[in-house]
């Protein structure tokens, strides 16, 4: 679908405006940048609409340039060059943005713009609060050059089609965002504005997310039907809002719905999700032991299913791990969900939900072979590892310090990535609405109360398997030597196919079998290394969320411990690894409820598929499935419901399949967008797990 | 005690009420011919072997001790087998290991309101565990169900009535001639089992795989209607449409291939409306 403002406007202004961009301060270029960015879109109305909300950008711009300042440090990039070599990255993940919509449909930007102008009276020259004060009052100009827009509207309309129409929306389009929103069209008008603007200023088009939207618009909501507003209506307004969040950044925004409970707006918005069948917003129905059974009855449905929503989150596991991370109950207990696989408060975070994915694998290998790697070769190697190791013990000590050697060389740096992002290039527009960052003239970087940084475990389970294998192959049965693994494990199995059966056989997580024993050990100490990097605001937040990235990762890396073949999948998400045989999906829920999930405070979704069929005969079944995994501190379950065949002929003729919407990882998309090994990747997963 | 048991399914949705282990007793006394576990029937563990997964690498005949001149069900042809051609279907379980396995999923009977169903084969062949283990599960609080085709003496049921819950009662084909054709035996036992254990107020959920050209006729259901109706009150009817995905695992057994056409969308339609 193609996009009526994205990435091309970043890029167009770099290239076209370098020279008076380029000398300027980093607050300023940014000022300058968003102001210039405004003034270029190309307001539009279109039949239908209910609100304003097509601002167009039509230039096409393919070259990405850098402002000198911005470019990473010879030892940064170094730094990151060595991380790559033991398959980990790490990067300041732009995005991923959960604005406090509440506050602004309560007060209105105007809030902030008094606050910012309090704090100018104290320090007039501060160059933050002035890219501050600049940045609002760019939104100001284009709000006001979007109601000239609208009044030539007017005035082209002859008197009998819809002016009356046209001037509600004017109307609205006058008071919010800088005043406070009074109905429901206000609501929807004031957030589709400052949800346009958030990527546009990060210059990352993914998953900005929604908050508890049936909760912070359910006020506007009832004032508009005591004023004679219909649920017809609502709904309409509903579709054109749904419209613009898929024509627009990636549609993988998350929409939270319910909680302790569940009002008619959030029996609106699943009832607009079915009939509107768009990838985005995903729903994120949260879960009580309170949830009533007429809620189930709507979000266990086939169609929902089909495109892989909702996401179901447990309340109470999300609200223990945020304890966990340090949050005080009172304030975990107002979180909201959000894109990818966040836990969160809205407007009080930085969230840099890709900050460092770390290869669990390397810290195996090294761990079981002295210190060096097995399956490729460095110069380095981790130094103080024992050279034999003949007992689990000694393998869990060896594998504990290299994943601390290899942690404490990725996260450090990525706290130096993230100095740099924040010297040369400021979000001043996502800071202001940020807290504590107006009063403390800073980014939102180290200004936000909370700076996440998610660490993705990846390949965890392939590690905890493969240790499961070597306790039983290596040092209870001693059929095999490490040094003969090793040898398998270079060669890729090649001429070792008797090991690699065995490895196969050997019990793997998921199957609710002692393997689980080993995962929650490996989970334990990786979220202990991970956490004591956490320092002031900035918190390391350990994750088993991997999104497609598992396909990404197992292609780089050797083959494993646990029989998987070099450059295969690893595990996807805290789910089983893919070759994991009598994975059913009650032994999956048991096994992943015993992992430590609080402590994994940056997210773990589980995923099952089920056929269509299921879905419609079983709905009680699913939903006892679902409740079970989440009473027992399960975070997140993702679900898909399609048809094997549907899915293997949507791969042979895709363009068939143009509507086929599955659900990945953190989001629903079309299963045309995948690549192909993704889509073999997911039907291999869909008919091993498939109920 | 021990059972012969080819299988244990756990998070089954279709053997009744909620979610469900599905405990499958291997050897059945019954010959259906669009039998879907053809596995089931006998009851020693016999090796299947599926033809159009084997990659021909040799690994089996390496690592058979008789290099698959005489097989001895020792299973090491399974084990390395790297395209699981080869499998072995039946062990020997006891009531503890089943038990064990049955127990895992209790958090899911709770909240789903299932259980256990015992299935096969046919599991009262091996009346004196299924005996045990149900005692076993009514102590623990667990849901219990029986799934039978009825073909045993009726002092089987009444050994095993007060530790199950349910009884998933399988009715193939109203005909005795018809019956006998298709499965091997009259259904004279079957219906009088069922009659009087429908007179003993057990609950009962009729199962009727549903076979174009055998007893897919509105007749025939009709007929199996009245018989229910007269003999008191059952829970529910199910009707099962015949499907083909036995057919591999007939294949794999060197068992005789027989296929019926699958009953359309309508037709299942209708013959369930009989029993609305």
């Amino acid at each position: 679908m193609k996009k009526f403002c994205d990435g091309n406007i970043e890029r167009f202004i770099r290239n076209e405006y370098y020279d008076l961009l380029a000398p300027l301060s980093p607050t300023e270029r940014f000022a300058k940048k968003f102001d210039l960015m405004l003034s270029l879109l190309r307001p539009e109305l279109r039949e239908n609409d209910e609100f304003f909300g097509w601002l167009i950008f039509d230039e096409k711009c393919e070259i990405d340039r850098l402002f000198p300042d911005e470019e990473l440090p010879e030892a940064l990039q170094k730094a990151e060059e060595k991380m790559l070599s033991f398959g980990t990255r790490s990067k300041v993940d732009r995005g991923h943005t959960l604005i406090n919509y509440e506050k602004i449909l309560k007060f209105g930007l105007s809030h902030y713009e008094k606050e910012i102008e309090r704090e100018l009276a104290i320090t007039p020259n501060d160059p933050m609060l002035l890219a501050m004060q600049s940045t609002l009052s760019s939104v100001r100009s284009l709000i006001q050059r979007t109601l000239s827009f609208l009044d030539e509207q007017i005035a082209l309309t002859e008197p009998q089609e819809k002016p009356k129409k046209l001037q509600t929306i004017k109307h609205s389009l006058a008071t919010v965002p800088f005043s406070p929103a009074r109905d429901f069209r206000d609501a929807l008008q004031s957030i589709w504005i400052i949800h346009f603007l958030t990527p546009l200023a990060e210059n990352a088009w993914y998953s900005i997310s929604l908050g508890r939207f049936d909760q912070y618009v359910y006020p506007y909501y009832q004032a508009s039907l005591a004023n004679g507003m219909t649920r017809a209506e609502a709904k309409k307004m509903l579709r054109q809002f749904y419209e613009l969040l898929n024509s627009y950044a990636d549609g993988a925004c998350l929409l939270n719905i319910g909680g302790e409970e569940y009002n008619e707006l959030s029996e609106l918005i699943v009832e607009c999700q079915k009939e509107f069948s768009l990838p985005g917003p995903i729903l994120a129905a949260r879960i009580t032991e309170h949830t009533p059974d007429r809620i189930w009855e709507m979000l266990v449905d086939e169609k929902l299913f089909s495109m892989g929503q909702p996401t179901f989150y447990g309340e109470d596991a999300c609200v223990r791990a945020l304890m966990e991370k340090g949050v005080p109950e009172d304030k975990a207990k107002q979180f909201a969900n959000s894109s990818c696989m966040g836990i969160g408060l809205a407007g009080e975070e930085f969230d840099s939900m890709w900050g460092c994915v770390f290869s669990v694998s390397a810290a195996l290998e090294t761990a079981l072979n002295g210190g060096a790697f097995v399956t490729r070769e460095l110069p380095w190697r981790i130094p103080n590892i024992r050279e034999k190791i003949t007992t689990l013990d000694e393998l869990y000590e060896a594998f504990e310090a290299s994943a601390t050697y290899l942690l404490d060389f990725a996260l450090p740096t990525y706290l130096s990535l993230a100095k740099h992002s924040e010297e040369t290039t400021p979000d001043c527009f996502v800071s202001l609405l940020t807290e504590n960052c107006i009063k403390e003239r800073r980014d939102r970087i180290s200004g936000a109360p909370y700076h996440n940084v998610t660490v993705e475990c990846m390949g965890m389970v392939n590690v905890s398997d493969g240790i499961c294998a070597m306790d039983q192959l290596v040092f209870r049965e001693k059929k095999y030597t490490l040094s003969e693994i090793h040898s398998a494990l270079k060669n890729n199995f090649d001429g070792s196919e008797d090991l690699r059966q065995e490895l196969l056989a050997c019990p793997k997580f998921g199957q609710d079998s002692v393997a689980d024993e080993y995962a929650i050990r490996v989970a334990e100490i990786l979220q202990k290394i991970i956490r004591r990097h956490s320092e002031g605001r900035v918190h390391f937040c350990p994750s088993l969320h991997t999104l497609k990235s598992n396909i990404r990762y197992g292609s780089e890396w050797g083959a494993g411990y646990d029989g998987r073949s070099a450059g295969t999948p690893l595990a996807k998400n805290g789910g089983s690894s893919n070759f994991a045989r009598s994975v059913r999906p009650t032994s999956l829920v048991l096994s992943a409820s015993k992992l430590p999930q609080h402590k994994f405070f940056g997210g773990q979704p589980i995923d099952v598929s089920f056929s269509a069929d299921t879905v419609r005969e079983h709905k009680k079944e699913l939903a006892a499935l679902i409740s079970t995994y989440l009473q027992r501190g399960g975070l997140q379950f993702q679900v898909n419901a399609a048809s094997s065949k549907t899915l293997r002929a949507a791969y042979e003729n895709p363009e068939q399949y143009s509507h086929l919407i599955v659900r990945v990882g953190g989001f629903s998309l079309y299963f045309n967008t995948l690549p192909d090994n993704a889509k073999l990747e997911f039907i291999e997963r869909f008919e091993k797990e498939g109920t | 005690m021990t059972a012969t048991i080819f299988d244990i399914e756990r998070s089954s949705f279709v053997d009744g009420p909620g979610i469900r282990t599905t405990v499958f007793f291997k050897g059945c006394n019954l010959r259906c011919a669009w039998c879907h576990n053809p596995e089931s029937q006998k009851r020693e563990p016999e090796l299947a072997f599926f033809e159009s997964r084997c990659t021909h690498c040799g690994k089996c005949r390496e690592k058979c001790p008789n290099h698959l001149e005489q097989c001895t069900l020792c299973g090491e042809c399974a084990r390395y087998c790297p395209t699981d051609a080869r499998k072995i279907y039946g062990k020997e379980m006891s009531t503890d290991e089943v038990m064990d396995e049955i127990l895992r999923d209790r958090a899911f009977y709770e909240n789903s309101g299932g259980g256990v169903t015992f299935s096969g084969g046919e599991c009262m062949l091996q009346i004196d565990f299924l005996e045990e283990i149900l005692k076993k599960c009514k102590e623990s609080g667990i849901h219990t169900a029986v799934d039978t085709a009825g073909h045993v003496p009726y002092e089987y049921f009444e050994r095993i009535l007060p530790y199950t819950d349910l009884f998933l009662y399988d009715v193939k084909a109203f005909d005795t001639e018809v019956h006998k054709q298709y499965v091997g035996v009259g259904n004279e036992r079957i219906l009088e089992n069922l009659a009087k254990l429908l007179s003993a107020g057990a609950p009962i959920w009729i199962r009727i795989p549903t076979i174009p050209t055998v007893n897919a006729d509105e007749n025939e259901m009709q007929r199996i209607k009245a018989f229910l109706d007269e003999h008191g009150t059952t829970e529910k009817v199910e009707l099962l449409p015949y499907h083909t995905m036995g057919e591999g695992k007939c294949l794999a057994l060197g068992k005789e291939l027989v296929t019926f056409p699958t009953p359309d969308a309508e037709t299942m339609q209708k013959l369930r409306a009989i029993f609305a």
